[in-house]
C-alpha cells in the first residue's frame, strides 16, 4: 500500500509531427523525497527519452524553470513532494506557446499580444484567462 | 563547494572577460567560412539516431567513476582504474551513443554534446591527479599525503597536435607564503 507506484499523465506534443497533443500514462515507483520533476526524469531515462520539459536552474523553488500546470494549477514541479498512488495530470504552463511536450517558450510573456503568440509555432494552453490584462 | 565556486566565477569571469575583450580589440571579424560550419553541423547532427545508448547513461557512467575513484581521497591505484574506464568508456560506448531524433526541445541532444567533453575533462583531471605525487589544497593523495615543495607548480594541459599535452608552469606567490596549514 505504502509503496504504490505513481501514476502520471503527461501532455505530449511535437508540433513538428503530431496534429494534435495527446496525453500517455506512466507508472513511476514511488520512493520516499520522490519529487515531480525527479518523476519527469524517470520517465524520460526509463520510458522515453524524447520527452520534454525544462529541468531546474536553482531545485529550490525559486528559478521558476520547471513550472508547469498540474492538475490545472501552475506549480515548480521541483518543489512538489509526491505521495504514494497518487495520480497527477501534468501539462505545460499555462499562457505560453508550446515549443514540445511540457517545454513551454518563456521568452513571450502572458501579457503580450494575442499576435505574438501566432508567429510562434505551436499551441497556447489555455483553460481559462489567468491575466488579460495589457502590461503597464 | 557552493561557497568556493561562487568566488571562482568572480574572479574567473572577470579575468576571462578582461583577456577575451582585449584580444577581440586586436582582431577584425574571422569568417568561419562554410566548410567547417558544415564540417560542425554534420559532428552535431551524428548524435541524432534512435538507436544507440542514451547519452545520460554514458554520463552516469562518468560520474560514478569519478565518484569512486577520484573524489576527496585518492589512490595511485584508484586512478589508475578510472582512467582506464574511462578510457573504455570513450572507446566502446561512445562511438555507439545516440540521442533521440527529434529536431524541438532535444535534451538528449543537448547532453551528447557534453559527453564527450566531459571525457575529455574527466581524463585531464585524472591524469592530472595521477602526476601529482603529493597533496596539496582540494588534492589529497593517500599514497602520498605530504605537501612537497618540489611539487610547488601548477599542472597545466595544452592543446597539442596529439590532443592535450600535460605539462607544468611555474607558481607567482604573491602575499600568502607556502606552509604547512593543518
Amino acid at each position: 500500500m505504502s509503496d504504490k507506484p505513481v501514476a502520471l499523465k503527461i501532455f505530449r506534443y511535437d508540433p513538428d509531427v503530431d496534429r494534435a497533443p495527446r496525453y500517455e500514462q506512466y507508472q513511476v515507483p514511488w520512493r520516499e523525497g520522490l519529487l515531480l520533476l525527479t518523476a519527469l526524469k524517470y520517465v524520460r531515462d526509463n520510458f522515453d527519452q524524447t520527452l520534454a520539459f525544462r529541468d531546474y536552474c536553482c531545485g529550490c523553488s525559486w528559478c521558476t524553470s520547471c513550472v508547469m500546470t498540474v492538475d490545472g494549477k501552475g506549480i515548480q514541479t521541483c518543489s512538489r513532494p509526491l505521495r504514494p498512488g497518487e495520480s497527477l495530470l501534468v501539462e505545460p504552463m499555462r499562457g505560453f506557446p508550446i515549443i514540445r511536450d511540457l517545454a513551454v517558450d518563456f521568452g513571450v510573456t502572458i501579457a503580450s499580444p494575442e499576435g505574438t503568440f501566432k508567429k510562434m509555432h505551436g499551441t497556447v494552453l489555455r483553460k481559462e484567462q489567468h491575466r488579460t490584462e495589457p502590461r503597464p | 563547494m557552493g561557497g568556493n565556486a561562487l568566488t571562482e566565477i568572480i574572479v574567473f569571469g572577470r579575468r576571462a572577460g578582461q583577456s577575451a575583450a582585449e584580444y577581440a580589440a586586436g582582431v577584425d571579424w574571422q569568417n568561419a567560412g562554410k566548410a567547417s560550419s558544415e564540417e560542425e553541423f554534420l559532428r552535431l547532427s551524428a548524435f541524432l539516431g534512435n538507436k544507440g545508448i542514451a547519452p545520460k547513461q554514458i554520463m552516469d557512467k562518468i560520474a560514478a567513476i569519478m565518484t569512486e575513484h577520484v573524489a576527496v581521497a585518492r589512490t595511485g591505484t584508484g586512478l589508475e582504474k578510472a582512467l582506464s574506464l574511462i578510457g573504455s568508456l570513450k572507446e566502446s560506448e561512445f562511438p555507439g551513443m545516440a540521442a533521440p531524433a527529434v529536431r524541438r526541445f532535444n535534451l538528449g541532444w543537448v547532453e551528447a554534446i557534453q559527453v564527450p567533453y566531459m571525457l575529455d575533462v574527466a581524463e585531464m583531471i585524472i591524469k592530472s591527479a595521477l602526476f601529482r605525487t603529493e597533496s596539496r589544497g582540494a588534492h589529497y593523495r593517500e599514497d602520498y599525503p605530504e605537501t612537497r615543495p618540489e611539487w610547488s607548480k601548477h599542472t597545466r594541459f595544452l592543446k597539442s597536435s596529439s590532443g592535450a599535452e600535460l605539462g607544468t608552469a611555474p607558481v607567482v606567490i604573491t602575499r600568502l607564503k607556502p606552509e604547512d596549514r593543518r
